[in-house]
C-alpha cells in the first residue's frame, strides 16, 4: 500500500480582517498518497487557494495538524519551511509569476539558486527548459513569450529542483484552449512519471483530467 | 545562497535601472567627494601654517605683550608692556639661563615709494640678531648692523617682493626711498622665501633698525613713557632648555614690570612647539568641522539609498513573494537588498574618491595671496570617507531590507 504522503487533520484556518473573522477552513480532513493526481474544485471563496497555500507550506494553519511525509509541519520554523518549499514541493501560479526583468534561463535557474551547493546548475536548468519544450528559447525574457511558452518555464522552474509535489494553481486560468491543453498534457506526463500533484480548478473538465477530485465549499470538504 | 549569486543579482538589478541608480549613487559621490576635498584642504591649510613655522628658526621663544588671541594671528594686543630694556634684561645670560640671541620687533604698516611707484606694506623694526632667528638670507647688500641700531640710521633692507614691485629689475641698494615721507637708504635686499602666511607674503615686508623705527616711523609707547616693542623672540641653547627658560622669562618680565605676587603677568611666553601645536589644534577642528559638514551631504546621500531602497521593495514586492515561494529564506532576501544598497554606496564612494582627488588637485592649483594651498588626500581621509559612506549605506539600507524580507509570501505574491 503505497504511503501517504499528505494528511491534513481538522484544519482551520481563520483570517482576522479588522473585527471580521473570516473562517477560510473550517475543519478539512485529507490525505493525498504519494503518486497522486488530485485536482481540488470550487468556487471563489471556497478556502481552495488558502488550502493550496497550507499544503505548499506558504500559509500556516490556525489549528490542526498536517504532516508531509510524516514531518508535523507545525513545528518547523520560517527557514525550514523555506527550505521544504524549495526542496519538495513546486510551485505553478495563474499568473505565471516569473521575474519580468530575467530570462527564462534566469527564471528557472532560482530555485537552484536558493539551494546551495547544487552542482552544474546550468545543465539541470537547460535540461528543465528542453523537458518543457522551451531549449530554444532560454534567452528570452518572459515578454518574449506566449502565455502557453512562460507557463512551461514557470512548470520547468516548479520542477529544476525534482521536488516530490506539483501544487498548481489554476494553471490554465489564464490561457487559451490550445495552451491549456499542452499545459494538461505536460501534468498528466508529470503525473506518470510519479510525480504528486495537486491542481486547483473552477472547470469541471480540467478536475476531470485527475484521478480524484476534492470539491470543496465554503470551508469544507463537501465530496 | 551564495555570494557570487547574490552579488550578480545585486549588479543585474542595479544595471535593469540605471538612471536610478545613477542618481541615487550620484549623493553618495559628491557627498564622498566633499568630504574628502574639503578635509584635504583643511590637511592643506594645516600643512601650510606648521611649515611656515618650522621655517622660523628653532630653540625660539616668544614674547609677547599681555595676552594674546588664539596663537600669533589678529592685530596686536591692546596694551603694549615691553620695552627695549626687558629685551635687553632678557638678553643677559645671569638673568635667563641658556640664552643665545634675544630679538625684539616691532610691526606696522606704511607707504614705501621709489620714484613713480609705491606700496604699502609691512614695516619691520628690528635688530640684528632677527636675522638668524628668522633664518633671512641676504640676496645682495647686508642686514642691518648694531652701528645702525645704536646710531638711528635711516636704513632699510627690503624683502623680495617689495624690491621687484619698487625697482623691477634695477639695482635697489643704495638708492633713496621714501617710507611714510621720510628718506631711507636701501642697504640689502632678502632672498626670495616663497612661502605665504594666512594670506600674507613673507617677501612682503621691509625691515628698518628698530630704534629708527621708533623716532622717525611710529611713535609707540608703554604707559610709562617708555619705547614699546610688539615681540622679542628669545632663542636658548637646546629644546631642552625651553622650559627653564621661559621660567627665567617670566621671573624677569615680572620683576620688572613691578608685579605683585597675585598680579597677572601682562606679557606671555610661548615656544614655538606651543604656537605650532596650538595652531595645528585649531587647524585641526578646523578640518574636521568642513569634514563634518560635507558628512551632511554623505548623510543626505544615505537617506538617498533608503528612499530608493523602500520604492524598490515596494516595486519588487510580488518579486520578493515569488522568491519566498520558491524557497528564499529571509536572510536571502535580506542580504540581497542589503547588498544592492551596499553596492550602491561602495561605487559610490570610489567614483567620490576620484572626485575627491581631482578636487583637492584643483585646489592646489588655485594661488591665493602668493601661495597655494597645498591640499593633499592621504589615506586616512579616504579610509574615513569610504568607512564612513558604506556604514551609511549600510545602515540606510537595512530598513527597507528588513522590510522585505519580513513580507509574508502570500501577501508579497498576491500584491497589485
Amino acid at each position: 500500500m503505497p504511503k501517504d504522503m499528505i494528511e491534513l487533520e481538522n484544519i482551520t484556518k481563520v483570517y482576522r480582517m479588522g473585527k471580521v473573522e473570516i473562517n477560510a477552513l473550517r475543519g478539512v480532513t485529507l490525505s493525498i498518497t504519494a503518486g497522486e493526481m488530485v485536482s481540488i474544485i470550487g468556487a471563489s471563496g471556497s478556502g481552495k487557494s488558502t488550502m493550496l497555500n497550507i499544503i505548499g507550506c506558504l500559509d500556516k494553519p490556525t489549528s490542526g495538524k498536517y504532516l508531509f511525509d510524516g514531518v508535523d509541519v507545525s513545528q518547523l520554523n520560517d527557514n525550514q519551511l523555506a527550505e521544504m518549499r524549495n526542496k519538495k514541493i513546486g510551485f505553478v501560479f495563474q499568473d505565471f509569476n516569473l521575474l519580468p526583468r530575467a530570462t527564462a534561463l534566469a527564471n528557472v535557474e532560482l530555485p537552484l539558486i536558493y539551494s546551495g551547493g547544487v552542482h552544474h546548475r546550468r545543465e539541470r536548468t537547460a535540461e528543465a527548459l528542453e523537458w518543457v519544450g522551451l531549449g530554444g528559447r532560454a534567452n528570452h525574457k518572459p515578454t518574449e513569450l506566449s502565455g502557453g511558452e512562460q507557463q512551461r518555464v514557470a512548470i520547468a522552474r516548479a520542477l529544476v529542483n525534482n521536488p516530490a509535489l506539483i501544487l498548481a494553481d489554476e494553471p490554465t486560468g489564464n490561457l487559451d484552449t490550445h495552451s491549456s491543453a499542452e499545459i494538461m498534457s505536460i501534468f498528466r506526463q508529470l503525473h506518470q512519471e510519479g510525480k504528486t500533484i495537486i491542481l486547483i480548478t473552477h472547470e469541471t473538465d480540467i478536475a476531470a483530467q485527475a484521478q480524484r477530485t476534492i470539491r470543496l465549499s465554503d470551508g469544507r470538504i463537501t465530496s | 545562497m551564495k555570494f557570487r549569486d547574490s552579488l550578480v543579482s545585486a549588479i543585474k538589478s542595479l544595471a535593469s535601472n540605471k538612471l536610478r541608480s545613477t542618481l541615487t549613487m550620484l549623493g553618495i559621490i559628491i557627498g564622498v567627494t566633499a568630504v574628502i576635498g574639503l578635509m584635504s584642504i583643511g590637511r592643506g591649510a594645516q600643512a601650510m601654517i606648521t611649515s611656515t613655522f618650522e621655517d622660523l628658526g628653532t630653540n625660539v621663544i616668544y614674547v609677547l605683550p599681555s595676552i594674546p588671541g588664539p596663537g600669533l594671528m589678529g592685530p596686536p594686543s591692546v596694551e603694549p608692556t615691553l620695552t627695549m630694556d626687558d629685551a635687553k634684561a632678557l638678553a643677559n645670560p645671569d638673568h635667563v639661563r641658556s640664552v643665545v640671541a634675544v630679538a625684539p620687533s616691532c610691526d606696522n604698516y606704511g607707504e614705501v615709494s621709489f620714484g613713480g611707484e609705491s606700496v604699502v606694506t609691512i614695516i619691520n623694526g628690528v635688530t640684528p640678531d632677527c636675522q638668524w632667528l628668522l633664518n633671512y638670507s641676504l640676496a645682495s647688500g647686508q642686514f642691518i648692523s648694531e652701528r645702525n641700531v645704536s646710531r638711528r640710521d635711516s636704513v632699510a633692507v627690503l624683502g623680495d617682493k617689495v624690491a621687484t614691485d619698487l625697482f623691477d629689475l634695477e639695482d635697489p641698494i643704495g638708492q633713496k626711498i621714501k617710507i611714510k615721507g621720510r628718506r631711507f637708504t636701501v642697504i640689502g635686499v632678502l632672498e626670495a622665501k616663497g612661502g605665504a602666511f594666512m594670506g600674507v607674503s613673507e617677501d612682503e615686508l621691509l625691515m628698518v633698525p628698530i630704534t629708527t623705527f621708533h623716532t622717525r616711523l611710529f611713535t609707540q609707547q608703554t604707559a610709562s613713557g617708555e619705547d614699546a616693542v610688539d615681540s622679542i623672540m628669545v632663542q636658548v641653547a637646546s629644546a631642552k632648555a625651553i622650559d627653564e627658560a621661559i621660567y627665567d622669562i617670566e621671573d624677569v618680565l615680572r620683576q620688572r614690570h613691578r608685579l605683585a605676587a597675585d598680579d597677572e603677568d601682562d606679557f606671555r611666553a610661548i615656544s614655538q612647539e606651543e604656537i605650532v601645536g596650538m595652531l595645528e589644534q585649531i587647524t585641526g577642528v578646523f578640518t574636521i568641522f568642513l569634514g563634518a559638514i560635507a558628512g551632511i551631504s554623505l548623510l543626505v546621500g544615505g537617506i538617498g539609498i533608503m528612499n530608493i531602497m523602500l520604492v524598490s521593495v515596494t516595486e519588487r514586492t510580488r518579486e520578493i513573494g515569488v522568491r519566498k515561494a520558491l524557497g528564499a529564506k529571509r536572510r536571502d532576501i535580506l542580504g540581497q537588498f542589503l547588498l544592492e544598497a551596499a553596492m550602491i554606496s561602495l561605487v559610490g564612494s570610489a567614483i567620490g574618491v576620484i572626485g575627491g582627488f581631482i578636487v583637492s588637485h584643483l585646489i592646489s592649483r588655485i594661488n591665493i595671496g602668493g601661495e597655494a594651498i597645498p591640499a593633499v588626500v592621504s589615506p586616512d581621509i579616504v579610509i574615513l570617507a569610504i568607512s564612513v559612506s558604506i556604514f551609511i549605506g549600510l545602515v540606510s539600507g537595512i530598513y527597507p531590507a528588513l522590510r522585505a524580507a519580513r513580507l509574508n509570501p502570500i501577501d508579497a505574491l498576491h500584491y497589485g
